[in-house]
């Protein structure tokens, strides 16, 4: 297997594509799916980051055999933290959109040009998938109603007029991903990274996305009672900024 | 004196003149915290009825009942600094564990899309063969 090593934060935009687009998939002991879910994103032809948060299985093993760079965090820093690794490394890189994909399946890369879209044409900063104006695949009620919930939340916190939250299916123009910085490392960063949008003022907007949840991605994926560890973390992160 | 007065207050004593020189060294405000904290300790310690006369002030009645309540505030505060000093320090772990990762960041099989960013790294002699 051939590897490149880049040298560290070394952005050279001049070269690149003008709709140059990253994925970036945040991986933590995703050696079951990863490999699934890079196959499917091959057609897109677009550059794939896989940042192995200190998984304890194969997974950059596994994803190291797909034409796609891979990180990984030598520990476990959260979700949050691995996307922020990810943009980081995209942004040296040049791109000009960067895409959020979850490793595990549940989103559709059929969706991803209609996502692109409004970035190409400069139409917003922001792309934010939503499922709500799409559909959803065996999702369960509970996680239905929690997800209401705190879309009505996110809606009063932050004035955002949005339909869902907690999508981790995004589009970031390259001025976006600069922008922003998420410092929530765990799950807290999809609220953060809602907040920012509102206080930056950046432009955005919602497209209809798929996700399929599976009893995997269920037991995986963010519990009901996460919600309050959530609110916790959004809480220290606004004291101890 | 009783015998738990002569042992706490040489120990309380020692350590409010620690902080004290500790401030003059550094000037830092948590020094002077807890240089209130062994200094009321030690007022305390020394002249028991003092409690007892405070919480009939504060309407609490029973001075060991303002010690039980003091200490629960401080420890509250305690971890609440804890929690933040915790918080922080997670934040710098993981600006390491990025900075490690992207000077580890390989590029997996070649293909069309990625050979373009190889060639341009190696146009713009960035990278190192592995």
């Amino acid at each position: 297997m051939k590897s490149k090593s880049p040298s560290a934060g070394s952005p050279s935009n001049a070269d690149h594509q003008p709709s140059e687009v990253w994925i970036v998939i945040a991986a933590y002991n995703e050696a079951g799916r990863i490999d699934q879910t890079l196959s499917s994103l091959h057609s897109t032809r677009h550059n794939i980051i896989v940042v192995d948060d200190g998984s304890s299985d194969p997974t950059r093993e596994l994803a190291a055999k797909h034409p796609v760079w891979t990180l990984r965090h030598p520990i476990n820093c959260g979700q949050g933290a691995t996307l922020q690794t990810g943009i980081d490394f995209a942004v040296s890189r040049g791109a000009t959109a960067i895409v959020t994909f979850d490793a595990d399946g549940q989103h559709d890369p059929a969706d991803l040009p209609a996502m692109l879209q409004p970035i190409i044409e400069d139409a917003c900063d922001v792309v934010l998938g939503s499922r709500f104006l799409g559909q959803t695949v065996d999702m369960p009620p509970l996680r239905r109603w929690i997800l209401a919930l705190a879309t009505w939340f996110t809606r009063r916190t932050s004035g955002l007029r949005v339909t869902d939250t907690h999508n981790g299916f995004r589009v970031f123009s390259r001025k976006a991903a600069t922008s922003i910085r998420i410092r929530q490392p765990r799950m807290a960063h999809a609220s953060e990274i809602l907040d920012q949008i509102a206080t930056k003022g950046l432009r955005y907007v919602e497209r209809p996305v798929t996700i399929r949840y599976t009893a995997a991605t269920l037991e995986k994926g963010q519990k009901t009672s996460d919600a309050v560890r959530v609110s916790a973390q959004l809480l220290a992160g606004r004291i101890w900024k | 004196m009783n015998l738990f007065q002569w042992l706490t207050v040489p120990i309380l004593l020692t350590l409010a003149s620690l902080e004290v020189r500790a401030y003059l060294k550094n000037h830092q405000a948590i020094h002077l915290l807890r240089l209130a904290i062994w200094l009321t300790g030690l007022v305390l310690i020394v002249f028991p009825g003092l409690a007892t006369a405070v919480a009939d002030l504060l309407g609490i009645g029973r001075g060991t009942d303002l010690v039980f309540y003091a200490f629960m505030l401080l420890s509250t505060g305690g971890m609440f600094y804890l929690y933040g000093r915790n918080y922080m320090l997670r934040r710098d772990v993981v600006e390491l564990a990025r900075r490690d990762a992207l000077r580890g960041a390989t590029l997996g099989t070649q293909s069309p899309s990625t050979e373009v960013a190889a060639s341009r790294e190696s146009e713009n002699g960035e990278g190192d063969e592995r």
